[in-house]
């Protein structure tokens, strides 16, 4: 069937090159419409329930609302894990499916459990909202907005109006959520003192503020020729409206709420603020859709700020557009890429021509490159796949791979035209010439697939990051095979049927002849080789053992991520004004472009933090080299250490969510306490941050939830409330109409809500000590204050709860260097075994990073045992011999060995990248141990060579060539992606060349001089029996 | 005592001085020094203030509701005519007691019935001076008749305003003298105590004072106006007020930070602190002329708490 293929595309070889340029044309347009991301999707399905409890503390809200909702939703169809915390007014539910899971019936599923729990939950606790779906990376850009003219209030007005609507209705944009400025609300400020001087309670005022707006159809009125709609309109708009209304009094006097109250305009209590470049403003942070074109959805939305951008002017307001652009590591990653191969690219053709010495020769092995990864790419397109650092990854390991068919082909082909005669027809020279390598060229490209096979079958975190890396491979590996059978035959034809071919270089001949008197005198050592190829295989094992590992590498994203907390319970305004410090700061270091700070959380976030915690989002100047942002790095370190008391961590944000998705904590190590009594495990936690410190290599270690945060406790005196008539409900409706507010009534304005709330004046509020001096009043009219029905007293309370599958728990973190990660994580682990006692009821488990890695670890072994056996079985169906194949196998160790050798020289730290660069380079050296020991047989059996020394010195010296060029080929290839190591978007493809580097050199080398060794000694072939 | 116990004694009460625990001598074992580099104050804008002395009197919220003085006006001029039937009355009996003794032309039974008259008109008075007593309170009651018709013109005349004072509970009345009406918009009104009320307020469970208000502003309070008050006690207690801006609430207690140097800084508890319009009013413990941190109190508090500790990086 090959041959038919071969013998057919040979016959229509100017069709073919049509079909191969119109191919080249397509994939080139191809990549203009392509799917850009930063990363593949590597977040498992999963949703997120957040339910606002204004004014309850977080014990309240894990009681009276976490509980209810987890319930809801735990046993539902597909859940695999759900995970809850309980912060003083907010509840988050997380819900984990199993892998796999489509996310869109996911998030149905969710969403009808709980639609059913609203009414579960108690008075004054708003509906459970399910969060959008978004992308994995979920952040697509983060715009602030300053301004001179505007007042706080105005400017988020502004922004929640005008720009919040536009931008969430550009394409691809899941989510914009609101940080800082002031939202408007009427506040009807009464005094406890007035109400009560007037026989009045709160309620009465409730019920007054509630009737003062209202909004309500009228009906039409039918005329004999005409519907008239009839449109009342009672919304009170300003506060002297809403003052203007009566209150109902016991006497039936006329009272009216200004009477008793101040109604003005204020600010809403906030959750969160924000600082752009150091100074008060507003933050638009959005995130993409799930399965957004990421590159596309930021240029949508940069457009759309461009729309708004002169009325925004006109009105003073200054926009910062990109405080934190995924994308531009996307394009970073890209252009880097695209450069890196260019210049191999460039060093390909020039090792080609060096080899060949004729253009057209050349052009056939070249265009085959391009031909093969742009087929790939349409490939991946047609799956729906996107091109990101994953994919990109993979298409450039597997250059090798296609260079080495666009190699073999056509070399094997011009050599059979330099050696055939002036009588032989051209067309069955090549189609000879490419049948002959043909066969091995399959099996060795098979071998490689199959060696890809444990990474494409990974589960998982690991699993969504590098299957696609696998499945590019394996796709461009593919394509390239098709390319090599059906369209380089027939442009070979094309190119070289009337061409007068050079013979080879001089200099080749000579290697050649030194490389075969050096064969003469290794194959007098076979045992010696062999020998040799055991320590490789020796000393590959202990290296791989030995190496540090980690999952990722740390990316170069030109932005880092700050998070900057402070003691519980610390107000919004300290944090703002240690951000307007730190900012200054930043912004004083080289290369630093912006700063913005989010403290706090916003509705409907995905930080659900407090007023004490907050990040400062740092973007870098672009196209700053690596080694530029270790240093500035460095100056945030130093930055943030001057300010005492504080903790502080400098994250990229990639490895903060990817370290996120993988445990739901941001750090590398979490030792996560479980167990029932609250006060139990926060003791067990302390003792356990306490024991970590201790531990070498632990950085930031920090307790999840800090325990306590101040609260102002009243604890009512059911006896007293009795002696004067009073309910609970007077005490408690009291206590929040006075701290917290309620919400009596809401006016729509433009678009907008405004909420009227009845609330007490500033001045009354703000002195916690003064909270017993509240008047409470009965129905009956019994007036008391606070302090006298109730203890009032200071105390301090829990700032979060945390639940893994319903079970409480507390978690204790750290940031150990990314290499050191898995023996930091063994040191910690032996450092709480010894130390720590744990009481009954509480256990511990660990997760984080180095869980990660040990899994990844684990399932590879796991997959690379199946995948050899999948290997051997293809070698023995080809070779039907068990020699042979151990001879290709036992080649491999001492290819790696290189690859060893260069991550022992660039770090001894084995990221997943790397090993992926090992599988391939197995893939590299079997392919030229199974054409070498096919050569030898086919000279042995087909063309009826002896088997000698010589024979197998031929085999080897007409494997020469193509094993150098491929090699040579590869290695420039890969050559900058090597030297650029580290850099933006090379952070992964980089080891994974350096190992490839490495290993090329000491492949090439058992290949060309230890292997025709063990070939000659344990690789002949069984003879036929005699008839 | 000898040197030479002298010097057998000194290592002994050395001992037994450092053995002593840091809060046996005052300072809370769980509050250290702050140190906090000048650079960084000035970066974090940290700003202090002198504490000033300051006097208080206790004080207690209240509500003050003028009183209707019609039934008081009606009562007084019952009581007038009561007291003028009276007078006429007796005078009339003692007449008639001496011309009957003097044989004069009255019959016994004109004597009695002169009698009988007085003590009825007496009684009346009895009657009506105790209503008022029972009504408006001792206070009221002992007015004398020119007393209470100076006060009745002065009401009359706007001048004046009866009120009745309540507190929650009747907390802060016992002793009290002298009210200030807070008017609100208005202004504040004056009022002098004239004694306790005879009937409690069922709302508040107070006992009530009733006051007599007078000042420039008496003439806003119109009768059946219920406003709060504020009840102060008449000896003042010194001590310092502690700027809102500089309190911290931590482990149950009320801080503020205190300079002691350059760069150091010393939490101290606020103790038997109330609330006052400015922040606490704190009569012991801080002392006037502490530099009080009104400005980065928080961050002080990080950098003593130190929750990054060495996790920061």
């Amino acid at each position: 069937m090959l041959s038919a293929i071969v013998r057919w595309s040979l016959g229509r070889p100017r069709l073919v090159a049509a079909f191969a340029l119109l191919l080249l044309v397509y994939g080139g347009l191809a990549l203009k419409t392509a799917k850009y991301d930063v990363l593949p999707d590597f977040v498992p399905a999963q949703a997120e329930i957040q339910t606002e409890a204004p004014g309850l503390d977080a014990e309240q809200v894990e009681q009276l609302v976490t509980r209810v909702v987890e319930q809801s939703v735990n046993g539902s169809a597909g859940v695999t894990m759900v995970r809850s915390q309980s912060i003083p007014g907010l509840s988050i539910v997380q819900v984990l499916f199993k892998e796999g899971s489509d996310p869109y019936r996911a998030r149905q599923v969710v969403a009808e459990a709980v639609a059913e729990t609203a009414s579960d939950l108690p008075q004054g606790v708003q509906a459970p909202k399910v969060s959008p779906l978004t992308s994995s990376t979920m952040d697509l850009l983060k715009v602030g907005f300053t301004s001179d003219k505007l007042s706080p209030m105005d400017l988020r007005a502004l922004v929640d109006t005008v720009v919040r609507p536009r931008v969430l209705a550009t394409p691809g944009v899941a989510r914009a959520i609101v940080f800082g400025g002031q939202i408007r609300r009427l506040e009807v400020q009464v005094r406890p003192d007035a109400l009560a001087a007037r026989g009045l309670a709160f309620s009465d005022l409730i019920n007054a503020v509630r009737a003062s707006t209202g909004v309500s159809g009228g009906g039409f009125i039918d005329t004999e020729q005409q519907r008239i709609l009839v449109t009342p309109q009672g919304q009170a708009r300003t506060a002297a409206q809403v003052a203007a209304a009566p209150v109902a009094t016991a006497d039936g006097a006329i009272l009216h709420i200004g009477d008793v109250a101040e109604v003005k305009d204020g600010p809403a209590p906030l959750n969160g603020d924000a600082l752009i470049m150091g100074r008060p403003g507003v933050l638009l942070s959005t995130a993409s859709q799930y399965g957004a074109n990421t590159l596309e959805a930021t240029r949508a939305v940069e457009a759309t700020l461009a729309e708004l951008k002169p009325s925004l002017d006109a009105r003073g307001v200054r926009i910062y557009g990109g405080l934190h652009r995924p994308a531009n590591f996307i394009e970073a990653a890209l252009g880097g890429i695209t450069d890196d191969l260019l210049i191999g690219a460039v060093l390909i053709a020039l090792v080609l021509f060096a080899f060949m010495r004729d253009l057209r020769t050349v052009l056939v092995s070249f265009v085959s490159i391009p031909l093969s990864l742009l087929t790939a790419v349409l490939v991946m397109n047609r799956l729906g796949w996107a091109i990101n650092t994953m994919t990109l990854g993979g298409l450039a390991v597997a250059l090798g791979v296609v260079v080495d068919d666009a190699v073999i082909d056509v070399e094997n082909i011009v050599r059979r035209l330099r050696t055939a005669g002036p009588d032989e027809a051209r067309e069955a020279v090549i189609l000879h010439a490419s049948l002959e390598v043909r066969a091995p060229v399959i099996y060795a490209t098979l071998v490689v697939a199959f060696t890809l096979l444990p990474v494409l079958l990974l589960h998982g975190l690991q699993g969504a990051f590098f299957s696609p890396l696998a499945a590019a491979f394996i796709i461009a590996t593919l394509a390239s095979l098709a390319v090599a059978v059906v369209v380089t035959p027939p442009l070979t034809l094309l190119l070289l049927r009337n061409a007068q071919l050079h013979p080879e270089p001089s200099l080749l001949v000579r290697a050649k002849d030194w490389h075969g008197r050096a064969l003469e005198r290794i194959c007098q050592a076979p045992r010696l080789a062999a020998a040799a190829s055991l320590l490789a295989a020796i000393v590959t094992a202990a290296g791989l053992m030995l190496f540090n590992s980690e999952l990722l590498p740390a990316f170069k994203e030109s932005h880092f991520v700050l998070g900057v907390s402070s003691p519980p319970g610390t107000s919004l305004a300290a944090m703002r004004n240690y951000g307007q410090a730190i900012s200054k700061d930043l912004l004083a270091i080289p290369g630093v472009q912006s700063a913005e700070q989010q403290i706090g959380r916003a509705e409907g976030g995905e930080d659900t933090w407090q007023s004490n915690r907050s990040e400062i989002h740092v973007e870098l100047k672009p196209r700053l080299q690596a080694a530029q942002q270790d240093a500035i790095e460095k100056s945030i370190h130093t930055v943030l250490d001057s300010y005492p008391g504080l903790s502080t961590e400098v994250v990229t944000f990639l490895g903060d969510r990817i370290g996120e998705t993988l445990t739901g904590e941001t750090a590398a190590l979490a030792i996560e306490i479980y167990g029932q009594d609250l006060d139990q495990i926060d003791a067990t936690a302390r003792e356990i941050a306490a024991v970590v410190k201790t531990v070498p290599g632990t950085k930031d270690v920090q307790l999840q939830a800090p325990p306590l945060t101040p609260v102002v406790r009243a604890d009512l005196d059911f006896d007293k409330l009795a002696q004067y008539g009073l309910s609970a409900a007077d005490a408690l409706d009291a206590i929040q109409a006075a701290y917290k507010g309620v919400t009596a009534a809401q006016i729509y304005e433009n678009a907008r809500t405004i909420d009227i709330a009845v609330t007490t004046p500033q001045a009354l509020r703000n002195t916690p000590e003064a909270v017993g001096d509240l008047l409470l009043r009965s129905g009956a009219g019994v007036t008391i204050p606070l302090s006298q029905v109730a203890k009032v007293y200071l105390a301090e309370g829990r700032t979060s709860i945390s639940h893994q599958g319903g079970l409480r728990r507390q978690v204790v973190t750290t940031n150990p260097q990314p290499r050191d990660v898995a023996k930091v994580t063994k040191a910690v682990q032996a450092a709480i075994a010894q130390k720590v006692k744990l009481p009954p009821g509480v256990y511990i488990a660990y997760s984080g990073a180095a869980e990660g890695v040990a899994e990844a670890q684990r399932e590879l072994m796991f997959n690379v045992a199946l995948a050899a056996g999948g290997v051997t079985a293809l070698l023995l169906l080809a070779f039907s011999n068990a020699r042979s194949v151990a001879l290709i196998l036992g080649s491999a160790p001492f290819a790696l060995v290189g690859g060893v050798a260069a991550v022992g020289l660039t770090g001894a730290s084995l990221s997943l990248g790397s090993l992926v660069g090992f599988v391939t380079l197995f893939g590299i050296a079997a392919r030229n141990a199974i054409l070498l020991v096919s050569h030898a047989d086919h000279l042995a059996s087909v063309e009826g060579q002896p088997w000698s020394l010589q024979t197998v010195i031929r085999a080897a010296r007409e494997r020469a060539t193509p094993i150098l060029m491929t090699a040579l080929v590869t290695a420039l290839g890969l050559l900058p992606l090597a030297i650029q190591t580290g850099q933006a978007g090379r952070e992964i493809q980089g080891p994974m060349a350096m190992v490839i580097l490495g290993g090329l050199i000491t492949s090439t080398a058992m290949s060309l001089f230890l292997l025709p060794a063990l070939v000659w000694r344990w690789g002949r072939p069984p003879m036929p029996k005699p008839a | 005592m000898t040197s030479r116990a002298w010097r057998r004694l000194a290592p002994v009460l050395l001992c037994a001085l450092a053995a002593v625990p840091a809060w046996a001598l005052g300072d809370d074992p769980g509050v250290k020094a702050v140190k906090l580099a000048v650079e960084t104050q000035h970066k974090l804008g940290l700003a202090t203030q002198t504490l000033q002395a300051a006097s208080r009197s206790a004080s207690v919220a209240g509500f003050a509701r003028v009183l209707d003085p019609g039934p008081l006006v009606q009562l007084d001029a019952d009581i007038q005519a009561a007291q003028a039937a009276a007078v006429a009355s007796s005078a009339e009996a003692r007449r008639a007691r001496a011309l009957n003794a003097s044989g004069q032309a009255l019959s016994a039974k004109a004597l009695e019935a002169a009698i009988a008259q007085a003590d009825a008109d007496a009684a009346k008075l009895t009657l009506l001076r105790r209503r008022l007593n029972l009504e408006w309170g001792d206070g009221v009651a002992r007015l004398s008749a020119g007393g209470r018709e100076g006060l009745l013109a002065d009401i009359a005349a706007g001048k004046a305003a009866l009120v009745r004072i309540d507190t929650p509970s009747g907390q802060g009345l016992a002793g009290l003298h002298a009210v200030t009406i807070d008017l609100g918009p208005l202004g504040v009104a004056h009022a002098r105590v004239l004694g306790a009320a005879r009937t409690a307020d069922p709302h508040l469970m107070s006992p009530g004072l009733i006051a007599e208000a007078s000042g420039p502003n008496t003439a806003s309070l119109a009768i059946g106006l219920a406003t709060p008050v504020k009840l102060t006690a008449s000896v003042p207690i010194t001590g310092v007020v502690a700027p809102q801006a500089a309190l911290l609430r931590s482990q149950g207690q009320t801080w503020v930070y205190i300079r002691t140097g350059a760069d150091t800084f010393q939490r101290e508890p606020v103790q038997g602190a109330r609330p006052d319009p400015m922040g606490l009013f704190v009569p012991q413990g801080l002392k006037p002329g502490q530099q009080v941190v009104t400005h980065g109190a928080a961050a002080l508090f990080s950098a003593e708490t130190n929750v990054g500790e060495e996790g920061d990086d």
